[in-house]
C-alpha cells in the first residue's frame, strides 16, 4: 500500500457558440464526428431525446450517496446497459448536446454525428460524494470502451489545486492513473476548470497534467450578466471575454464558450446553462472532429493542434493568456495541409522609402532544423488588407526570402506573420540601400535585425515595457513602432522621458489586429524636443494583448539603424 | 434563463501528511482519516497501491498487476477492516470505508 486519503466529493460544473469556434465551418466541410465515440461522464443523459436518437451506444452508472446507498436509477451503486445513465438532473443532457446533438430540437452540437457512451456518476442534485465513483467511470471506459476518442468531465471536486495535482493525494493519483491510462490508449480527457472565480487554482480532475483543463468565455456580447449562483457578475460581456466565475491557474489549458449555452434539455426540449461545464464539451466535440478527420493523430498531436492554433485570449482578471479553441484552424494544422500550425510575427517589414532619402528593404530568414518540410504562409498586414504569399522550407535547410515585402507585391511597411506547418526559426534583417551615387559605400547596406515574436511574447493589458537608449538630435533620429499581434484591438500609451527621468509628454495609439504604427522623431513631434541625447520611453498597454514596441536609432549621416528592443 | 445545479454536501478535503507503514513499504495516510474514524467509526478513503515497475508494458499486463496488488492487500483484510466500495481494473487502488479495527491494526504496524 502506498497512500490513503479521505475520499472527497464534488459537483457538476454549471454552464451561438459553435460558430464562434468555427465548428460549423468544419461541419460544412463534411467532418461531423462520424464514427467517433465520445464519452460523457456526468449526470447521465435523456436517452429518449430526439437530439440523441440512435447515438447512444452504451450506458453505465456508478453512484453512491453519502450514506453508502446506491443512487443509480435501479437504486444500486452501479448499473449497466440501457437506462443506466438516466439523467435526473439535466446537466449531463445539456453537456451531451453541446458535444453531439443532432440538431433535431436544439442546435447542432460540435460533432453531431459522434456516438455517445453515457456514464452517470452524479446524483440527481448534481453532486458526487466520492471521487471513487468518478474514477470508476473512467476505469470502466478504459476497460470496456477503449475505442473512445475523448471523455468529457464537466465536474470537479470542491478542493482546488494550483498547478498540476497528480501526486497531491491518493484520489488525485487515482484520477491521474485513469486519465494516463486512457491517454495511453488514445483517449483524451477534457475537464472543466470549475466555477469558483479562483484565479490561482482549479478543481480535480482538471488539474491532472494529462487532462485538458478548460475555462469559459462568453459566446457573444450578451449584455450585463449576473451569475448569482456563482456569486459574480460581469457588467459588460463580449465574445471571448473570460467569464467571471471561470477558475484559472497555470494548469489551465484552453478556453471555450461557456455562457450562456442553449443545448438539449430533459423532457425533450432545450436547456440553458452557464459554466465551465459548458466550455469543456466544446473542446470534447472539437476533439471528435479532429479524430475523425485525422484518425492517425495521437492525443498529443490533437492537444498540440488545439493549443497552438487557438485565439489568444487574455484573462482580464489576472493577465494570463490562454488559447480559445478554433476548430477550423486546429483541423488545418493537424492535417498539415495548411501551414497554420504556429505563427511567428515580425513587428515590421518594409519595401519603402524613408527620411534622408533612405530606401528600406527586409530580408526574411527561415531555418528548418526538423526532418519534415515546413509549409509556410507569409501574411503581410497592410492598410489595404492582408497580402499573402505561400512558400516552403525543405527539411534541414534555411531559406532567405530577399525583399520579402516586394515579393509579396507590396510597397510600404507592415507586420509580417509567418505561419508554418513545422517548427521554424525565423529571423529578419531590415536595411537601407545606399545609393549607387553615394560618396561612401555606394550600393552597400546598413541594416538592423527585428526579432520574431510569438503572440504571447507581446504585452497584454496592464503590462509595460521600456525602450532605452533613444537619441534624437542632429546626429541621430529615433522612431518608435508599435505592433499588435493579438486577436483584438489594443490601446497603448507611450510616455517619453529625458535622461533625468522627467516625463516630457505622452501619446496614445489604438492598434487593430495586425496593425503597425510608427512615430518618427517622437521627441520632437510629440514633445517639441530638438536635443534629446539620452531619452527613453515607457510603453503601457491598457487593453488588448500581443503588443510589441520596437525603437530604432538611426544615424542621420549614414542612415545606419540600430534596433532598440523593448525591455520588460 | 440560466439554470444552476445544487450542491448540498460539503465533504472533508484536508490532506495533512501522516506516515503509515506496512511491514513491506510505508504508506502515507492523509489528514482527517484518523479523525473521521475516531468520530464516525469509519472513513471513506481512496487507497492507492504499489505496482511493480514495468507492469504496464501492455494493457493486459497492467491489469494483471493491478489485480495482483489488490488481491495482496484485500486478501489480508476482512469486512471488519474495510467495507470495499469499489476496486478498479486499470487504476491500482480501491475505495471504501476504513474501520476503527483496521486503523488500530495498521497503527500497530507503523514503523
Amino acid at each position: 500500500m502506498r497512500r490513503i486519503d479521505l475520499d472527497v466529493g464534488g459537483r457538476a460544473h454549471l454552464a451561438v457558440s459553435v460558430p464562434l469556434v468555427r465548428g460549423n465551418v468544419v461541419q460544412a466541410e463534411g467532418t461531423t464526428g462520424q464514427g467517433v465515440t465520445v464519452a460523457i461522464v456526468d449526470s447521465g443523459i435523456a436517452g429518449s431525446h430526439a437530439d440523441f436518437a440512435g447515438k447512444i451506444i452504451d450506458e453505465q452508472c456508478f453512484c453512491e450517496d453519502a450514506s453508502g446507498y446506491g443512487c443509480c436509477p435501479n437504486g444500486m451503486t452501479s448499473q449497466s446497459g440501457a437506462g443506466a445513465a438516466r439523467d435526473d438532473n439535466g446537466h449531463g443532457t445539456n453537456v451531451a448536446g453541446i458535444v453531439a446533438s443532432k440538431g433535431t430540437v436544439s442546435a447542432k452540437g460540435m460533432a453531431p454525428n459522434a456516438r455517445i457512451v453515457a456514464v452517470r456518476v452524479l446524483e440527481a442534485d448534481g453532486g458526487f460524494n466520492s471521487t471513487s465513483q468518478v474514477v470508476s467511470g473512467l476505469d470502466w471506459l478504459a476497460t470496456y470502451h477503449p475505442e473512445t476518442q475523448v471523455v468529457n468531465m464537466s465536474l470537479g471536486t470542491n478542493a482546488r489545486f494550483s498547478g498540476t495535482c497528480d501526486n497531491a493525494t491518493s484520489w488525485t493519483e487515482a484520477f491521474a492513473a485513469a486519465i494516463d491510462s486512457l491517454r495511453a490508449s488514445g483517449t483524451l480527457s477534457t475537464v472543466s476548470a470549475g466555477n469558483e472565480s479562483d484565479l490561482q487554482a482549479i478543481a480535480v480532475p482538471a488539474c491532472i497534467s494529462n487532462a485538458i483543463a478548460v475555462g469559459a468565455v462568453y459566446k457573444a456580447n450578451v449584455g450585463p450578466y449576473d451569475h448569482g449562483w456563482a456569486g459574480c457578475s460581469d457588467a459588460t460581456t463580449a465574445a471571448n471575454k473570460v467569464v467571471c466565475f471561470s477558475n484559472s491557474s497555470t494548469a489551465l489549458d484552453l478556453l471555450a464558450p461557456g455562457s450562456p449555452i442553449i443545448s438539449s434539455g430533459m423532457g425533450g426540449g432545450t436547456s440553458t446553462y452557464s459554466g465551465t461545464s459548458q466550455a469543456a464539451p466544446h473542446v470534447a466535440g472539437t476533439v471528435a472532429l479532429l479524430a475523425q478527420a485525422v484518425p492517425s493523430a495521437t492525443p498529443d498531436q490533437i492537444e498540440q493542434a488545439l493549443a497552438s492554433t487557438g485565439v489568444a485570449v487574455t484573462d482580464h482578471r489576472n493577465g494570463r493568456q490562454t488559447p480559445r479553441i478554433d476548430a477550423k484552424a486546429a483541423l488545418d494544422a493537424l492535417k498539415g495541409s495548411s501551414p497554420t500550425g504556429t505563427s511567428l510575427w515580425i513587428p515590421v517589414a518594409s519595401h519603402d522609402g524613408g527620411a534622408n532619402n533612405s530606401q528600406w528593404r527586409t530580408d526574411l530568414g527561415m531555418l528548418n532544423t526538423g526532418a519534415a518540410q515546413s509549409n509556410v504562409d507569409l501574411r503581410l498586414y497592410t492598410t489595404s488588407g492582408v497580402k499573402t504569399k505561400s512558400t516552403f522550407v525543405p527539411a534541414s535547410t534555411q531559406s532567405i526570402v530577399e525583399d520579402v515585402v516586394g515579393q509579396i507585391g507590396h510597397t510600404g511597411s507592415g507586420v509580417l506573420e509567418v505561419r508554418f506547418s513545422q517548427p521554424l526559426r525565423v529571423t529578419s534583417r531590415t536595411f537601407n540601400l545606399v545609393s549607387a551615387t553615394a560618396a561612401c559605400t555606394p550600393r552597400g547596406t546598413f541594416g538592423q535585425s527585428y526579432e520574431a515574436y510569438r503572440v504571447q511574447d507581446g504585452l497584454s493589458a496592464g503590462q509595460s515595457a521600456y525602450l532605452a537608449g533613444l537619441r534624437e538630435y542632429s546626429a541621430y533620429r529615433t522612431n518608435i513602432g508599435l505592433a499588435n499581434f493579438g486577436p483584438g484591438q489594443a490601446s497603448v500609451t507611450v510616455y517619453l522621458y529625458n535622461g533625468s527621468g522627467s516625463l516630457l509628454t505622452s501619446y496614445s495609439v489604438t492598434l487593430n489586429p495586425g496593425d503597425w504604427k510608427q512615430e518618427n522623431k517622437p521627441f520632437y513631434a510629440k514633445g517639441g524636443q530638438t536635443n534629446m541625447t539620452r531619452g527613453y520611453a515607457k510603453v503601457t498597454v491598457s487593453s488588448g494583448s500581443g503588443v510589441v514596441a520596437v525603437g530604432s536609432v538611426i544615424d542621420n549621416l549614414t542612415n545606419d539603424p540600430t534596433t532598440v528592443l523593448m525591455l520588460r | 434563463m440560466t439554470l444552476r445545479l445544487r450542491f448540498t454536501r460539503l465533504l472533508p478535503v484536508l490532506t495533512l501528511g501522516v506516515l503509515w507503514a506496512t511491514p513491506a513499504r510505508p504508506a502515507a495516510i492523509g489528514p482527517g482519516v484518523a479523525e473521521a474514524i475516531a468520530g464516525q467509526g469509519h472513513a471513506r478513503v481512496v487507497v492507492m497501491l504499489h505496482v511493480p515497475e514495468g507492469a504496464a508494458a501492455s494493457r493486459a499486463s497492467a491489469m494483471d498487476a493491478v489485480a495482483s496488488a489488490q488481491a495482496q492487500v484485500l486478501g489480508g483484510l476482512t469486512t471488519s477492516d474495510l467495507q470495499l466500495a469499489t476496486h478498479w481494473r486499470v487504476v491500482p487502488g480501491f475505495g471504501g470505508r476504513l474501520t476503527a479495527r483496521a486503523s488500530r491494526s495498521w497503527a500497530s504496524t507503523r514503523s
